[in-house]
């Protein structure tokens, strides 16, 4: 792919570099008189090396090498202030050179054929674009399950270079396509429904013995209740389930105290509902409803829930009292009451009726229900199927499979081989759908499905860039409204794009874009010690941090609103328990609220979300340095180097002796170290009051101070986040240069080549002087040109 | 002697005005049955017809559970006492003090015709109690049960009448808990739905307490009965705290305990009754829950040391 890519330019950069090598002039003594003491022959700081540099441009990498030099000009971050400065003469005239060569070099490559862009689907984009193409509910439907994970380039896996392709990948297509074919293929009468109710002990997984009209909970999760029926096969039938169980609250206030059961009497009562298969594993656990039960009054839960074949569903008491039943029964009964023991298993009658406990006295499914029969996906391609379908209704739905399915129109000489494929099947084992799902197969497993293909001209074809749009915005394929608006119309182009980014579709970009320019993804990797963060599990904070993150982009997004709000805005979405977290008080509901924010909460825009202060810590403690990183990496867009392979990372101080600052002061003693730390620490240390889970603190555990104070390359003063943030807001347009450029990589599924530098200058021009709008942003790299292009 | 001082002291309080004319107090009738076992009831799954006991139990609550003492005199004085035999020792019996409170006594009949006719002259204004004595054939007690039940159901209190079935057992001393397990159903048309099968614990010292509380004669604790009232478990109370945990039936030089699965006696005999009912079996060494039981129930066991 690289190599493909790569070849292209070169050809294109032998043919222009004739008229570019005049513009050697002044490159080379000012390379040679600042800086190849440091970057030349006899040392490469940050890996850079520049004495070879060809000014003609003689092959690609050469132009971005030229293109970095002019970005770190332009910053004033090199030369280092400690060595030999240009004069502003000498600079202006490098900069006016260096730029109009690149501009020179650009529009030469533009103006000869365009990359041939080619790359395949990614995890993701494979799962929507199946469950978008057959109408199929995904919840719990992966057929990607076993691929293996999807590399990253630039910090995205969606870049063609990192997508390669395997043996073993594609064995894992041939398996997926037979799952995918198996499950939306579906001819036959609609599915019998099923009706199980249970009422009291009836109920799965209750305590027996005890009063027989009532299943009954007395703590939290670990008791799951269920149907009987259901226990061993699931449901019969891929469809929508409806859930009806009746419930009260019993006791909620009792004898015990809240600290001794570990429970929390001030809350009403919560039910959830999980589902599970036994054939998928843990994997496909997951909560799917929670409900408020009334105290001392029966509460009647519907739920309309859609179950694939095989998965169950269980009840728990979601806030009942945390831990075993056991340890009530050993711990706590014998502080109230004599006649029980100490630290032993006393019976469990003596205990049961006595505490809070949550009562079911029925429960109950039915269904499967659809709203129609066929399935939509279904009769898309296989509409009316007669009594005895022959072989013409074969070709006939194949192809209008294949068209959707390529995404483009396709031709009957290109059709053939699926079709004869599946006419094969027919006619020697005689089973028409055996066949279909052999040609469903067939195609699914095609390049032309699999990967995203733009031939011919440097513009884009209609169905290309409706295809690119769509990857953009829904990491999926296009909608038929799509592929038929007239998308080469820019009003056409921009509704199609409001309307995109409406749609629900659109919350992959969110997952997928927002998940990965801020490294959300990594939140879980390293995930904080269970022991001593019991909050940060009993909670679920994870899921609400980084619920957190994807609200503020949506709300963003939504309405259009500028983008240093991810800096600074002033209100973030928090459900109770993460508030809690924050400390901050008045939301006491589960639901996801929008909340104002105060500067003592120092919380404003993304450096204040927890789910980033967790992903760039390690679990126990903070780590500056990621968090430094991660600051220069996707918020400035001047990621620094890795470090030199030769270099011990500072040990962890697990005696804790030294505060994170005097560890930190170790970066000075080494110049290597210190070249690229003087840029990364300041900003870590400054966030250093966040500890390892994003609590604000004013302190160490070991009573120090914490001390965020220090200074930038350029002289600012750095005291906490604050400073970070007005740091930032001064820099707004290297802020909206690094997002852009993130976006750009995203949409185009590729990495960023000088080429592309006019279209990003001049859209991050453009949304300066228009109020920053994350949507107009969107637009405009839409209505680009290097969009727009192979 | 304390303890007759306290009880005289709040027995006055009690035989008072407040009660006169006008006593919705329950009556109380107890059906005490000399050696009925559970398998002469067709309600407990016993091989003999018993339509009238079983009525019975359909129309209030049977317990699984309940002992009596290990011989018929001493199920007696513990019945009568409130208290197990070794704390047995000179005080008002349940009879007197029910007759203190004002209760009209309707005596203790083994004479069928005696009790009958008593319940037919027996007035609604003043509560009565009444102990009828029946001996140990299944199909007798079964005929008399019924007799008695249609005169009450001539009545006009009869909604208001407790009716409880039980046996004190024989003259041989009981050891094992299948020996000691007696029927008791209680019919409370005041206190309780229909039919119900209850696993709570019950003991013979309870019986006394019970009768207190439903004719209102309060601070039972004071009387230092060893038994709870089984009034909540009546009513359908979840409330382990109002009931029993363990329960006792206690000879001389000779006491077993039991909770809801276990059994322990002075003797050393451990069983797990649920695996086990005819004790014949150590409990497994692997059971991780027995030794947690076995330490409850002799902690029972040496409270009475």
């Amino acid at each position: 792919m690289r190599a493909k890519e790569i070849i292209a330019v070169i050809g294109l950069f032998v043919t222009v570099a004739a008229s570019t090598s005049r513009a050697d002039g002044a490159l080379k003594p000012f390379l040679e008189n600042y800086c190849l003491q440091c970057h030349g022959a006899e040392k490469q700081k940050g890996d850079r090396r520049f004495d070879l540099l060809g000014a003609d441009l003689k092959n690609h990498d050469d132009a971005e090498s030229l293109q970095e030099i002019l970005d770190q000009l332009n910053l004033g971050e090199m030369p280092p202030e400690e060595e030999k400065q240009p004069s502003a003469e000498e600079l202006k005239t490098i900069v006016a050179e260096l730029t109009g060569t690149l501009q020179r070099a650009r529009t030469a490559a533009r103006e000869n054929s365009g990359r041939a862009v080619l790359r395949r689907l990614n995890r993701a984009e494979y799962r929507n674009t199946i469950r978008d193409l057959f109408a199929l509910n995904m919840v719990d439907f992966d057929p990607t399950i076993g691929f293996p994970p999807d590399d990253s380039v630039e910090g995205f896996d969606n870049v063609g270079e990192g997508l390669v392709t395997s043996d073993y990948l594609l064995q894992n297509y041939l398996e997926a396509a037979r799952k995918v074919a198996d499950k939306a293929i579906r001819p036959g009468p609609r599915p019998e429904k099923i009706h199980f109710i249970a009422k009291g002990e009836e109920i799965g997984g209750t305590m027996r013995g005890f009063r027989s009209e009532v299943a009954r909970m007395t703590i939290k999760l670990r008791q799951p209740l269920n149907l009987s029926q259901l226990r061993k096969r699931g449901v019969p039938a891929d469809g929508e389930y409806v859930i009806r169980a009746k419930a009260i609250a019993h006791q909620r206030k009792s004898r015990y105290k809240d600290e001794d059961l570990r429970f929390n009497s001030d809350e009403p009562m919560r039910l959830s509902i999980s589902i599970d298969s036994r054939e998928l594993g843990a994997t496909a656990h997951r909560t799917i409803g929670e409900f408020e039960i009334r105290d001392d009054e029966i509460t009647t839960i519907e739920h309309r829930v859609w179950l694939d074949r095989g998965f169950n569903f269980n009840l728990h008491w979601a806030n009942g009292p945390n831990g075993s039943f056991k340890r009530i029964m050993r711990k706590v009964l014998p502080k109230y009451t004599e006649d029980a023991i100490y630290p032993l298993r006393n019976p469990p009658e003596m205990y049961i009726g006595s505490g809070p406990e949550l009562h079911v006295y029925e429960l109950e499914i039915e269904g499967p229900f659809y709203d129609e029969w066929p399935p939509a996906g279904f009769a898309r391609y296989f509409p009316d199927p007669p009594k005895k379908p022959d072989s013409d209704y074969l070709d006939g739905s194949l192809s209008r499979l294949a068209a959707r399915a390529f995404r483009r129109p396709v031709s009957s000489a290109e059709l053939q081989p699926y079709l004869a494929l599946a006419n094969r099947h027919f006619e020697k084992h005689k089973d028409f759908w055996a066949a279909a799902k052999y040609g469903v197969r067939a195609i699914l497993t095609s390049p032309n499905f699999i990967y995203l293909a733009e031939r011919g001209s440097k513009k884009l074809a209609r169905n290309e860039l409706a295809t690119r749009l769509s990857y953009f915005l829904w990491s999926s394929m296009p909608d038929g409204e799509l592929l038929a608006a007239s998308l080469e119309e820019p009003d056409v182009l921009r509704n199609q794009v409001g309307r995109m980014l409406q749609d629900p579709r659109s919350s992959a970009f969110v997952e997928n874009f927002a998940g990965q320019w801020l490294g959300l993804r990594k939140l879980g990797e390293m995930p904080p010690d269970p022991e001593k963060n019991r909050g940060y599990y009993a909670d679920d904070l994870e899921s609400a941090m980084r619920e957190e993150t994807h609200r503020l982009f949506r709300h963003i997004l939504d309405g259009n609103r500028s983008i240093l709000e991810f800096i600074n805005a002033d209100y973030t979405f928090l459900n109770a328990a993460l508030a809690r977290h924050y400390d901050i008080p008045g939301v006491g509901s589960d639901e996801f609220q929008r909340v104002a924010l105060k500067a003592d909460h120092h919380r404003g825009g993304l450096l204040g979300h927890g789910s980033i202060l967790t992903a760039t810590s390690n679990g126990i403690e903070t780590q500056p340095v990621m968090r430094g990183v991660w600051i220069l990496e996707n918020l400035l867009g001047t990621p620094p180097p890795p470090p030199p392979p030769d270099i011990e990372p500072i040990e962890p101080d697990t005696r804790g002796l030294n505060t994170m600052r005097e560890l930190m002061e170790k970066h000075r003693d080494n110049p290597t170290c210190f070249e690229c730390h003087r840029r990364i620490d300041p900003l870590g240390l400054a966030m250093e009051n966040f500890d390892h889970v994003g609590v604000w603190r004013e302190r160490y555990a070991k009573k120090s101070l914490i001390d965020p104070s220090g200074e930038m390359v350029d002289g600012t003063p750095i005291d906490g986040p604050d400073s970070i943030r007005n740091y930032l807001l001064k820099r707004t347009n290297q802020f909206t240069h690094c997002l852009s450029e993130k976006l750009f990589i995203y949409a185009l599924g590729r990495r960023i080549s000088f080429t592309d530098r006019e279209d990003i200058d001049r859209i991050v021009l453009e949304v300066s002087e228009q109020g920053f709008g994350l949507q107009e942003l969107i637009q405009k790299i839409v209505a680009s040109e290097t969009f727009q292009s192979k | 002697m304390r303890i007759p001082l306290i009880i005289f002291i709040f027995l006055a309080s009690f035989h008072s005005p407040a009660f006169a004319g006008d006593d919705e107090r329950p009556n109380l009738v107890l059906i005490l049955a000399r050696d009925l076992t559970r398998g002469h009831l067709e309600c407990y799954g016993g091989k003999h017809s018993s339509p009238n006991i079983d009525r019975l139990a359909k129309e209030g609550v049977r317990y699984e559970t309940a002992w009596r003492m290990p011989d018929e005199n001493l199920s007696k004085k513990t019945l009568f006492s409130g208290r197990y035999p070794s704390h047995h020792e000179k005080a008002p019996t349940l009879s007197v003090l029910l007759e203190q409170s004002g209760y009209q006594s309707g005596g203790m009949n083994t004479d069928l015709e005696k009790s009958l006719s008593f319940l037919a002259q027996a007035q609604g204004t003043q509560p009565f109690f009444m102990i009828h004595f029946v001996g140990s054939e299944g199909a007798k007690v079964d005929h008399q049960v019924g007799k008695l039940r249609s005169a009450i159901e001539k009545n006009e209190f009869k909604a208001n009448t407790l009716v409880m079935l039980t046996s004190e057992g024989g003259s041989g001393k009981a050891k094992t808990d299948f020996e000691v397990r007696v029927p008791l159903i209680v019919r409370a048309p005041f206190l309780v739905g229909q039919g119900r099968v209850s696993k709570d614990l019950v003991d013979f010292t309870d019986i006394l307490p019970t009768f207190l509380s439903l004719a209102k004669i309060a601070k039972v604790d004071a009387l230092k009965s060893d038994g709870k009232s089984i009034v909540p478990s009546l009513t359908g109370s979840d409330d382990p705290f109002e009931k029993r945990n363990w329960i006792c039936s206690e000879s001389e030089g000779f006491r077993m305990v039991r909770d809801w699965q276990h059994i322990l006696d002075t003797e050393g005999n451990f069983h797990d009754l649920r695996s086990d009912p005819r004790q014949a079996k150590e409990v497994s060494p692997l059971d991780k829950q027995a030794p947690g039981r076995r330490t409850r129930l002799q902690m029972m066991l040496d409270r009475f040391l």
